[in-house]
């Protein structure tokens, strides 16, 4: 194991990079003048993101964590509640893939 | 006449909170993961904690501790850390028409609370409350349940079995498809770049590019093809 004080380096490190991440986007964008043009598009970027991490994850999902994400979209649409939408996807994980391995 | 409380901060901070605690109580059980991870990894439990307390983001932390040996590859982690939390730029760059008021040091000391649930949430926000407090009250709720699943998971390490753990790996994917469904709820008329998005990331993975650059190239093909979109719309 690393030694403390290098492991609390690296640990401020990865924190301050992430916090960059945070503002960088909202700094970049205020010095654009007419970023209020782009407001449609700036709308659809968290959507995109999620996206392209949604796509590839339901590519390589197994049968039961597909299911489970079925699951768990079909109860968010109907019932529009996130914990017990979440609680649905991870119950039926943890029944199905404990139960079929 | 009622009070008008859009520009107030901390009326703001309890609806935000509120808006979250699904997101938040979610948040716990990843907490809880990822403190057991940690501590099968050898890291300590105050390490552990202050890894929480400074990242605040479960992908990022979960990468960062499979490099984790003696000596640290810092290079590494920092360019793991850069590429996983560079999606939050994204969200950050979107909530500029929605957070413009106060200082810039108070924005930015409230984007350190920055989250896709909270940013999400904000930009879907029909209610008359300060932007700001609404982002940061959520953070607050994600942040402290996040906190607390780390201690639980990394005190209690055999809270869950190594099985429970193993089929509890996609529950991440269902987390996020939970804040997508969010965004589409708020936001519908955005499926064409969505659905572009989605798309190029599968191409780009079965093309054999690595995770980050799918998100990038993928979520900038999205958004060319919503700018065509807006161009055509304006036409």
């Amino acid at each position: 194991m690393p030694d403390a004080s290098s492991a609390i380096l690296a640990i401020f490190m990865m924190g301050a990079i992430a916090y960059g991440c945070r503002i960088s986007g909202y700094l970049a964008g205020t010095l654009f003048r007419n970023i209020e043009r782009y407001r449609s598009v700036l709308e659809a970027l968290p959507g995109c993101a999620l996206m392209a991490i949604l796509g590839p994850a339901a590519m390589r999902g197994s049968p039961i964590e597909l299911a489970a994400l079925a699951c768990t979209v079909g109860t968010m649409w109907v019932t529009g509640n996130v914990l017990f939408s979440s609680m649905v996807g991870i119950a039926f994980l943890l029944g199905f893939g404990l139960w079929l391995g | 006449m009622p009070e008008d409380t859009r520009h107030k901060f901390l009326p703001a901070l309890l609806p935000g909170a509120q808006a979250n605690f699904g997101f938040a109580a979610s948040g716990f059980l990843f907490g809880v993961l990822f403190g057991i991870a940690s501590s099968g990894a050898g890291i300590p439990l105050f390490q552990t904690v202050l890894m929480s307390a400074m990242m605040f983001t479960a992908a990022g932390q979960f990468a960062a501790i499979e490099f984790w040996q003696t000596p640290l590859p810092y290079a590494t982690l920092a360019v793991t850390t850069l590429l996983i939390s560079s999606r939050l730029s994204l969200f950050s760059i979107a909530l500029i028409p929605h957070i413009r008021e106060r200082s810039l040091i108070t924005r930015m000391a409230g984007f350190a609370f920055l989250l896709d649930p909270n940013a999400v949430q904000v930009m879907t926000l029909k209610r008359s409350c300060d932007p700001l407090g609404y982002l940061v009250g959520g953070g607050l709720a994600l942040y402290t349940f996040w906190i607390a699943g780390t201690i639980v998971g990394a005190t209690f390490t055999n809270i869950l079995t190594a099985d429970m753990v193993k089929a509890l790996e996609y529950a991440g994917i269902l987390f996020i498809a939970i804040v997508m469904m969010t965004v589409a709820k708020g936001n519908a008329k955005n499926w064409l770049p969505w659905t572009i998005a989605g798309l190029s990331a599968v191409a780009l993975t079965e093309a054999g590019a690595n995770p980050a650059a799918v998100m990038i190239l993928a979520t900038l093909a999205g958004t060319i093809a919503g700018l065509i979109k807006s161009k055509f719309n304006h036409a």
